[in-house]
């Protein structure tokens, strides 16, 4: 059996669930490297720097969310307008989870980190971006579909779907703030309602 | 207990047992029954939250072994 990959996804894991927890300034290597029960020379043998890996946590969490969640709730079979719902039960629930174990609301690790690091490293906000940009097209491609289909009446879907991200960026972080789950829940149904019109 | 449909859902994480459970009552008709079996530990509350805010029934839900069951009548 080959240990590298199990070693390098411990770490993963291990500092994902740190980052999201609390920051990424808070988290040091030699306590990842303890949650991951791993040494600090296997570590570097993965990762030169806690920067390296803060950007494969990046990668992983995306990957996971692309193929998890975000692929269940903007399943192509769904109607376009459903699959915003979806997508708000998914934050909502997921959060709420969150909470009830640790007893604090995560929020979002991506709107986390772009908070935290965007004045400061252009590499990972750069990273960050280009996974804001890739759940806009999401919920682009659900617009133009639920226009194509006379489901929604025609709009500028480019910046609508980019007002819907920021929407439930923004509901996540209200939340958060709160430490309330239930403000997805209340305020989220919402984003559907969310309309940029084309320019006259 | 008994159901009309069963979704096995073990192996999924939160929130990926809601959602296909959501899924899934939508293509039911309403008094039919689901039985899910989960392995997400966070599955009872989850399920529990989910039944309320949508007003079906959580008829049942056990322990069997790892795994979670819950029998959910279709509102």
């Amino acid at each position: 059996m080959n240990a590298e990959p199990d070693t390098r996804s411990r770490i993963l894991a291990t500092a994902r669930e740190m980052f999201h927890g609390r920051s990424y300034a808070d988290v040091g290597i030699q306590e990842i490297c303890e949650g991951a029960r791993v040494q600090k020379g296997s570590f570097y043998h993965f990762f030169p720097s806690k920067r390296d890996l803060a950007l494969a946590v990046i990668d992983d969490m995306a990957d996971d969310w692309a193929h998890g969640f975000v692929a269940e709730a903007f399943d192509q079979n769904l109607p376009p307008v459903e699959r915003l719902d979806y997508m708000v039960d998914a934050a909502y629930y997921w959060q709420k989870a969150a909470k009830d174990i640790e007893g604090r609301m995560p929020g979002c690790l991506f709107g986390n980190l772009a908070l935290e690091i965007s004045t400061r490293d252009d590499v990972m906000r750069a990273k960050l971006n280009a996974v804001f940009e890739r759940a806009k097209d999401k919920f682009r491609l659900t617009l133009d579909e639920a226009v194509a289909t006379g489901a929604m009446a025609p709009m500028n879907t480019e910046d609508t779907a980019t007002a819907m991200l920021a929407f439930l960026e923004g509901i996540i972080l209200l939340a958060k703030t709160r430490n309330d789950p239930d403000v997805i829940l209340r305020l989220g149904p919402a984003i559907k309602t969310l309309r940029i019109e084309l320019a006259q | 207990m008994e159901a009309n449909q069963t979704l096995d859902a073990r192996g999924l994480n939160c929130p990926l047992p809601i959602l296909r459970t959501k899924k899934t009552l939508n293509a039911m008709q309403s008094g039919e029954t689901l039985k899910v079996v989960a392995t997400d530990p966070g599955s009872l509350k989850d399920m529990t939250a989910f039944c309320d805010q949508t007003g079906n029934t959580l008829l049942a839900s056990a322990q069997n072994g790892g795994d979670f069951e819950f029998v959910i009548r279709k509102v």
